[in-house]
């Protein structure tokens, strides 16, 4: 009953999109039936938790070489944030004059992603991987200009590479294993470390990690406001969900290991970044590149759950900063105070407490137990992560008052709405659920910390973007270097 | 025989990762993508010719099959989807370079990227 269920889910997801060319007059309503369709279809299976997980192999053929299906509670959470996220964006934009080819790309992806979360096999990963990034290209340059085609562009270069690294990594692992199943993959005796090292490095190009997805800071901060939000709050996870998936099922140290160090990496220097920025976007695109960075490093222990977070509280705070541009016209917060509507006032304060990682806020237990259960020397660097996001969105929370006078527009106040409740809402069960003083005193004094330095020291901070790091050519450097330290470290057994 | 291939493959790869990092004009980046797409392709069908290079298709009704009497054709039609999807990138990004060149009226990697983020510049600081 449950895998019959999922099929037709399945197949009924595909089908949606390629109604639309053919009823365009329904084009805003159509994605919309597809999500509430599927957020039932969720809530069935979140509500009967026995049944998962589900696996469904398309045909009835051997799970060697047949196409599987695999929904487990990791799937069902990242689905729920990206159906979550879409509607949001598609009520946020639902006044502006996108005609039918935008709303078709729009569910194409999220069809595409739909069978992201749930593919099982090497090669039906890179297929929709593959999909997704070429519907990315076209959002990103929805608005046809040049910044942003050139921002599109630089993302299908360096993807263009990390696919094809992918590939060669995929061919090695079938020459070696004979399958490209991951639960197949997963009860092998022996693994050979350098192609899932490579195959992982490759992934995480597309997963928004520092000295990896070089492309994210232009095509997040480029791309029109409501793309922000899926960029930030759905793509990035695709790659990461595959990332910590192959990783569980690998379970090899050295692979561990290396996450581990990426993660920190990315943590440190996205929260560095974002702190000397004064662009809005660019602040939460370095800030994504920070998150990501505590996604890697709670791997075995509620990395997924922080993920389902960042993207409700990130698609938040990029469709606040949308809304913040269209009224003010600008993205710079260098300026004095800037007067915003109330609704759009308490809502990016929410974003900016949950990302905070503040009790009562989504993502606060996620985010303190990744940084108690780390080891090492990492808990220090995630606490300067942590205080480092505080002091980059706290700008942009800070630059902003309330203004009784100002109205709001209703499809955007609705669409901010619906994610700060969720943000509220699931932050209080989670935190009343794991009530103790530990977790309650640490985040306040993280975040007193962070507003402290920001009160103080926030017109000494020098704004610097690093042009040259992101520059097309560089970045092909780093990848060249990180492939040779790829080979090397498995040469030498590290 | 087979190492020498494997040698060719590997070769083309690397010449077209080089391609990509020393070219500064787009299009020849792009070509040289092509090329690292061609090496990849190479790398599918050398493993699926490991057993045998025939072809998997029955000679008659009759004919015995055993796994190292043809070539393995799930690499094969593997190869055949990532050839699909290579060229649709492809095209759209020859695309993207064809409206940037007519834009800045470059195809200089530099150039565009100075371009670009003085246009960036004076929009945010206007």
């Amino acid at each position: 009953m449950t895998s019959t269920l999922l099929q037709y889910s399945i197949i009924l997801c595909l089908a949606v999109p390629f109604l639309i060319p053919f009823l365009k007059k329904y084009a805003k309503k159509i994605p919309i039936v597809q999500i509430v369709l599927f957020m039932m279809f969720l809530l069935y299976f979140y509500n009967n938790k026995e049944l998962l997980p589900v696996s469904l192999v398309f045909g009835g053929w051997h799970l060697q070489n047949g196409v599987e299906v695999f929904f487990n509670m990791d799937s069902l959470l990242f689905l729920a944030a990206t159906y979550i996220v879409f509607l949001a964006v598609i009520i946020y934009s639902s006044k502006k004059d996108y005609n039918w080819k935008f709303y078709f790309l729009i569910n194409l992806l999220l069809s595409d992603l739909t069978c992201l979360f749930l593919a099982n096999d090497l090669f039906n990963i890179y297929v929709t991987l593959e999909l997704m990034s070429l519907i990315s290209y076209l959002l990103i340059s929805i608005e046809l200009k040049n910044r942003q085609i050139w921002s599109s562009l630089k993302y299908m270069i360096l993807s263009a590479i990390s696919f094809n690294i992918y590939l060669v990594a995929t061919a090695m692992i079938y020459h070696q294993y004979g399958t490209l199943n991951i639960t197949l993959l997963s009860q092998a005796n022996h693994h050979y470390t350098l192609p899932f090292l490579i195959l992982i490095s490759a992934l995480l190009i597309k997963s928004g990690i520092f000295f990896y997805s070089m492309w994210l800071p232009s095509a997040h901060s480029d791309s029109e406001s409501s793309i922000s939000a899926i960029l930030s709050g759905v793509i990035v996870n695709a790659g990461i969900f595959h990332v910590l998936r192959i990783n569980q099922a690998i379970n090899s140290n050295l692979i561990t290991q290396y996450l581990i160090y990426v993660g920190i990496v990315s943590a440190l220097f996205g929260a560095y970044l974002s702190i000397k920025q004064k662009d809005i976007k660019l602040i939460l695109a370095f800030s994504t590149m920070s998150q990501m960075g505590f996604i890697l490093e709670g791997w075995n222990n509620y990395g997924v759950e922080y993920a389902f977070s960042h993207s409700i509280f990130k698609a938040l705070l990029f469709l606040s900063a949308g809304y913040y541009q269209h009224i003010h016209g600008t993205r710079n917060i260098d300026t004095p105070k800037r007067p915003v509507p109330i609704s759009l006032f308490v809502t990016i304060w929410i974003g900016y407490l949950s990302i905070s990682g503040l009790p009562f806020f989504l993502g606060s237990f996620y985010k303190h137990e990744i940084i108690v259960f780390s080891n090492g020397f990492i808990p220090i660097g995630l606490i300067f992560a942590t205080v480092g996001s505080v002091i980059a969105v706290g700008k942009f929370a800070l630059a902003v008052k309330p203004s009784l006078k100002m109205k709001g527009f209703i499809e955007k106040d609705t669409a901010l709405l619906l994610l700060a409740l969720i943000c509220i809402i699931f932050g209080t069960f989670n935190s009343i659920n794991h009530f103790d003083l530990e977790f309650l005193l640490e985040p306040v004094v993280f975040f007193g910390v962070g507003i402290i330095i920001l009160l103080l020291f926030s017109k000494k901070i020098k704004n610097h973007y690093p042009y040259k790091l992101f520059k097309l050519s560089n970045v092909i450097t780093i990848y060249s270097v990180i492939i040779g330290l790829i080979v090397t470290m498995t040469y030498f057994g590290f | 025989m087979r190492e020498l291939e494997l040698l060719f493959i590997c070769a083309t790869f690397i010449c077209g990762f080089f391609g990509v990092y020393y070219t500064k004009n787009i299009i020849k980046k792009l070509l040289m993508l092509g090329v690292m797409n061609v090496a990849t392709i190479g790398i599918f069908l050398y493993i699926g010719s490991t057993n045998s290079t025939v072809p998997p298709i029955l000679q008659s009704v009759h004919s015995v099959i055993t796994q190292q009497s043809f070539s393995d054709p799930l690499p094969q039609a593997l190869v055949l989807t990532a050839v699909v999807i290579g060229f649709a990138t492809q095209s759209l990004s020859l695309v993207f370079a064809m409206y940037l060149s007519k834009s800045y009226d470059t195809v200089e990697e530099d150039k565009i990227e100075k371009l670009v983020e003085e246009e960036r510049r004076g929009e945010l600081e206007p």
